[in-house]
């Protein structure tokens, strides 16, 4: 009992450090709960915006044809026998044109009823009553459409569901009755088909802990799964909006794990400097006879303790925080965070759990002085396991390989430190061993700390890369498909070269750029191609220079991952065949599928006539509405503004964007905190030199500059490393992770203002953790009246 | 191919912004909901409201009554591995199984037809197999459409995608039901060896003042026919019992379930009791049951001449269902009920519980099989 006391008195005697402690895993527990519900945020954000039940797949007969209800019986018999694996809902399809411009997409809603969606909804409150739909003539629209003149036979008693970013064309959608009746058709024009999410205790747990990382599972389904004469077409190729969305959650994901790193790292070294500060009297107390048990219980009971207090003011802290953020950001507050089990598990884990290991580590350190080859062992058992779950878990298993392979290098290179300080160097003066030896022994003492220091910074980095290069990727996207003033889509049947020269010569219009696509084949693999103008600004809009000849092409990240050459390609059109070089790889942002660019001149020799989809026009000031209006009224075109679907896409991911603006903004606050506990740790490990150094005679001030400086060198010499490890990170999410995850890439764009501006947090927050012995010191004049000697 | 999957997904992101995201939904209907909603009429026309004037006709009834709004046709099965002795068994059955094919009209429009029509069919496959205490149940729904889903032809023919009844012959018996689920099939012969059951008053079977159902049955079938459970495919035999129901309006307000057995015991007896259950938790007074003895003596039970005790109960998706039940008979006496394994609750998109169960005497001794349903 006595003992005890007299360790609590000791630790109560150091309030600084005591603080620091606390402080440190008050940070790291609120950074976790922070970051925690923004994801969370996220996460909910993105089932708003995540269409939940679209279908996996769409399957159409491979001539074109429609589908007979005798092929659909047999698909469907199948499946129910088990026989087409993971597809657990087949829905029939009817679509066709009702004239006038509109189209109608008919959805059999019975066969979605059981794909457990939303049909299933009795609640009274709930908004969406679908059995509504299964009355003929009962059809959704985009609210857009709402107030325009419908197709004979539809009243005003339409079912109008809120509003969405995605298209406005005039299309109803209904159920599969209505369709039939209209069209007079009772084929089936396609089937969608919903597939059983796959099942992994360990990507679950994943999802769990981390929001999105488990998200990541194979979705392939085999051509051939429905036998012959079918073609099945993968969102994954051809739904951006699912891969973008997708993307955006996994990226998170794996910036809010390097997050909880670096919360754990500022956990340990708050741990570690508690116990370690007090280890010569720990020491006395076992030379004395207490036993090491004794001891040990006794220190870990009062991490345990400082975890217990860091959880309850860490929790409440980020909560505020969070809500703080979210009320500075405007966004929608009437969703409260509320900790979940799984919060108080990241707590716990954070609090309790890396203080009760740091504490280990530290007492095992000063124990042993020497790196234990079961600790290596370890390290590489942890490695091996990791890559083993990569291989079984794809990409979330490669983050685990990753923090596997950290561990390791991370023990290797301490080993290598120790085997510096001990080795036998017959070639040098006694006074260069010393000094190694002295180096590696300091070199001991930092490396927690610089790599701490690296971590934090280059971890905060990365995600403000992260999220400004798919910003910056997001708005080339839309700028990509969205130019011009209006969008003129010309459906099914493309535009006629009359129809073209008529809307050309509509008053208003300044110009007009021919959107033509065709399809041609890379050997065996069809792909989209796009005809263009090889101009320098129609170049430049793939991101190509301006002096590509007109029989050279441009392919996107996805055809060039499926070249076996990425210096030319074959390509076979409808009238001829052409080796072309690859002048130019594009960044196809929410790609559908393999594209291809080529000139007008190639395409002409290729492949003969392409189809005018659409046309983006470029107005004269003040003629949008005027123009709108003739092209819909007068020629009965779909015209979409590009303004406002930009305005529309951009409203919609803004809130999510916004989010990970804050996530960073965490990860940065986790970074300066990280930085200034661990120099603090670090500083009051050194406590006796410096009141050594006061009392032989060294000023306060003299003290705040010696210490302010050696904090300043070590982060001058720290900040490179954290940049490159910072690139490295976001180098290989952008362009390795996010190809093998999604198939495109994310530009990496390295943003100097970001680079100076980490620089110089680096730098200016380092020296302020030279405050903290600077005011312990202070009032020191003779080093025997210090009550912190040891 | 990108217009429809863009248009798919507008229109579930649209469905998905206008549900409240906070709220976790209701994913299950109430078979009690479903069964209690006003009928629905559409102009003119209305569904055919079930009436006393008007009785059970056989063969005519066992087809669909399109212009009633709900009916179903619910086979339970009490199955033994068939060894060539003979359907009559000493011990309690090995396995058990349901197939159902319920219809339910979407508005009074019998005449629409191929996608345009209002009939929708689902049918539940279920299988019990008590060695292994596993449970399997199957759910396939669509609308009528010829040559895929529904009533067909001129014999009598259910199908659905995994489920079908056909009649051999003109009759309506003898007939075969196939269904197939992942994993577990079932293939048999149903023949007739006893007469219909009126229930009510000829068929009239009231649920409340102002509320009833047409309801027969025909119990005692003798089935012999394959099941098949993973890999096994097992030879089996047994007996099966028919219920059929329609009407356009069942249940009446207050009642939130109901507890239906369906009980054929070794001495050829035969006993079919349910009781509504209330809200409020008293009883009603048109629980109703009927027992037809060896001989073919029939005895009709009103509400106070049976009790339906609860002994023990298990809960699911929050709810209580009972799985060992004393019926107590006036003029009978006391018979023990109890389920084969506990949870054989069906997961489908209408949950309920539905599976074997056992007769006893109060000293334990084997009485028969039989089928449970409750719904809640």
């Amino acid at each position: 009992m006595l003992l005890r006391r007299a360790l609590l008195r000791e630790l109560a005697r150091g309030k600084w450090s005591l603080l620091a402690a606390l402080i440190g895993l008050s940070v790291a527990v609120a950074s976790v709960t922070a970051v925690h519900f923004l994801n969370a945020r996220v996460e909910r954000s993105m089932e708003q915006l995540q269409p939940f039940g679209a279908p996996a797949y769409i399957a159409r007969s491979a001539d074109g044809a429609d589908i007979s209800i005798a092929d659909y019986a047999r698909l469907e018999s199948l499946r129910v026998g088990g026989e087409i694996p993971r597809v657990e809902v087949i829905v029939p399809l009817i679509e066709g044109e009702l004239g006038g411009g509109w189209r109608i997409l008919g959805m059999d809603w019975v066969a979605m009823r059981s794909a457990g969606e939303g049909l299933e909804a009795t609640d009274s409150e709930t908004p969406i009553d679908f059995t509504k739909l299964l009355t003929t003539r009962s059809v959704l629209i985009p609210e857009s459409l709402e107030g325009q003149a419908l197709p004979e036979g539809f009243d005003n008693s339409l079912i109008v569901l809120g509003t969405h970013s995605g298209s406005d064309e005039r299309q109803l959608v209904a159920d599969i009755a209505t369709a039939s009746e209209l069209l007079h058709q009772q084929e089936i024009s396609a089937l969608a088909l919903f597939l059983t999410p796959e099942s992994s205790p360990f990507l679950d747990l994943l999802d769990r802990l981390f929001v999105g990382l488990g998200a990541v599972r194979s979705t392939s389904l085999d051509q051939d799964l429905l036998g012959p004469g079918y073609v099945i077409a993968s969102p994954d190729e051809e739904f951006p909006v699912r891969r973008f969305l997708s993307a955006i959650m996994f990226n998170l994901g794996a910036l809010s794990v390097l997050c909880l790193l670096v919360a754990g790292f500022i956990a340990y070294q708050s741990a570690v400097g508690t116990a370690m500060r007090r280890a010569p009297l720990l020491q006395i107390f076992r030379a004395m006879g207490t036993e090491a048990v004794q001891v040990s219980r006794m220190v870990y009971a009062e991490s345990a303790m400082l975890g217990c207090i860091a959880c309850l003011v860490g929790l409440p802290l980020g909560l505020a925080a969070t809500n703080l953020v979210v009320r500075l950001g405007g966004l929608d507050e009437a969703h409260q965070s509320v900790p979940d089990n799984w919060l108080v598990v990241k707590v716990l884990l954070v609090g309790i759990g890396i203080s009760l290991l740091g504490t280990a580590l530290a007492e095992a350190r000063e124990e042993t002085r020497e790196l234990k080859p079961w600790r290596i062992a370890f390290s590489l058992l942890v490695a091996l396991a990791a890559i083993l779950f990569g291989f079984l878990y794809g990409l979330p298993g490669a983050f685990l390989a990753l923090g596997g392979m950290f561990l390791l290098l991370a023990q290797i290179a301490w080993l290598k430190m120790r085997w510096i300080s001990r080795m036998q160097l017959p070639d040098l003066s006694l006074r260069g061993r010393q000094i190694l030896r002295a180096a590696s022994i300091q070199a001991l003492r930092l490396f927690p700390v610089v790599s701490a220091f690296i971590l934090a910074l280059a971890v905060a980095l990365a995600m403000q890369l992260m999220v400004s290069n798919l910003k910056q990727d997001f708005d080339a996207f839309l700028e990509q498909r969205l130019d011009g003033d209006l969008m003129l889509d010309a459906g099914n049947d493309g535009l006629s070269e009359q129809e073209v020269r008529s809307i050309a010569s509509l008053p208003g219009i300044a110009s007009i750029r021919r959107v033509e696509t065709s399809k041609a084949r890379v050997g065996s693999l069809p792909i989209q191609v796009r005809v263009i103008d090889y101009s320098r600004e129609q170049l430049a809009r793939y991101g190509a220079p301006a002096n590509i000849p007109d029989h050279a092409v441009l392919v996107n990240g996805q055809l060039a991952r499926q070249l076996e050459s990425r210096s030319a390609v074959e390509i076979t059109g409808s009238i001829g065949r052409v080796q072309a070089p690859v002048a130019h790889e594009f960044n196809d942002f929410g790609a559908l599928g393999p594209r291809m660019v080529v000139s007008r001149v190639l395409g002409s020799r290729i492949l003969g006539n392409s189809q005018i989809e659409s046309l983006r026009l470029h107005l004269e000031p003040d003629a949008k509405f005027e123009i709108r209006s003739r092209l819909r009224q007068e020629l009965d075109f779909s015209v979409r503004s590009a303004e406002e679907l930009r305005e529309n896409a951009q409203q919609a991911l803004e809130d999510t964007f916004w989010v990970s603006d804050a996530l960073s903004f965490v990860a940065l606050a986790v970074a300066v905190f990280g930085i200034i506990t661990g120099f603090n740790q670090l500083h009051l490990t050194r406590l006796k030199e410096f009141r050594l150094l006061r009392g032989v005679g060294m000023s306060s001030r003299q003290l705040l500059i010696l210490v302010a400086a050696q904090s300043g060198t070590f982060a001058l010499l720290a900040v490179p490393f954290s940049l490159t490890l910072a690139l490295i990170m976001t180098w290989v999410l952008c362009q390795h992770i996010n190809p093998l995850a999604f198939g495109f890439s994310i530009s990496m764009g390295v943003d100097w203002g970001l680079l100076f501006l980490f620089t110089s947090t680096g730098l200016l927050v380092a020296p302020l953790a030279s405050l903290l012995p600077w005011r312990m010191t202070k009032e020191v004049s003779d080093v025997a009246t210090s009550d912190e000697y040891f | 191919m990108w217009r429809l999957l863009t248009s798919i997904s507008s229109l579930l992101l649209l469905c998905a912004c206008a549900e409240a995201p906070e709220t976790e939904r209701e994913t299950r209907l109430r078979a009690s909901a479903l069964l209690s909603e006003e009928p629905l009429a559409v102009g003119q026309q209305a569904f055919t409201v079930v009436s006393p004037e008007t009785a059970v006709a056989l063969p005519r009834d066992h087809a669909p009554h399109p212009t009633f709004r709900q009916e179903w046709w619910y086979w339970t099965l009490v199955l033994w591995p068939d060894d060539g002795l003979g359907v009559q068994r000493e011990g309690p059955a090995q396995f058990g199984a349901q197939l159902v094919f319920f219809r339910r009209a979407l508005a009074p429009l019998p005449d629409a037809e191929g996608w345009r029509s209002s009939q929708v069919y689902m049918s539940h496959f279920a299988v019990t197999h008590v060695d292994v205490d596993g449970h399997r149940a199957y759910e396939s729904l669509s609308r009528e459409v010829p040559g895929f889903a529904g009533f067909m032809g001129e014999s009598f023919e259910l199908i659905l995608p995994g489920a079908s009844v056909q009649s051999l012959g003109e009759e309506f018996l003898p007939l075969i039901i196939q269904a197939q689920g992942r994993d577990v099939s079932l293939k048999a012969r149903l023949e007739q060896t006893e007469a219909e059951i009126l229930q009510g008053k000829e068929g009239f079977s009231s649920k409340s003042e102002n509320a009833a159902s047409y309801y027969y049955s025909i119990p005692r079938l003798v089935v012999r026919g394959e099941l098949g459970w993973d890999d096994a495919e097992i030879p089996v035999t047994g007996w099966a019992w028919l219920d059929r129901e329609w009407s356009s309006r069942e249940l009446p307000r207050g009642i939130v379930g109901w507890d239906w057995m369906a009980l054929m015991l070794k001495d050829g007896s035969e006993l079919m009791l349910y009781r509504l259950v209330r809200g409020d938790g008293s009883k009603d007074a048109f629980n109703y049951g009927v027992l037809r003895d060896a001989s073919g003596r029939i005895r009709k039970f009103k509400s106070h001449e049976f009790n339906m005790l609860a002994e023990r109960d298990v809960e699911f998706d929050g709810d209580t269902f009972v799985v060992e039940w004393k019926l107590v008979l006036e003029g009978l006496g006391e018979y023990l009920v109890e389920a084969a394994i506990d949870d054989q609750y069906l997961r489908t998109s209408v949950r309920y519980w539905e599976g074997l169960v056992r007769v006893r005497d109060l000293g334990g001794n084997y009485l028969g099989d039989g089928y449970l349903e409750m719904t809640r």
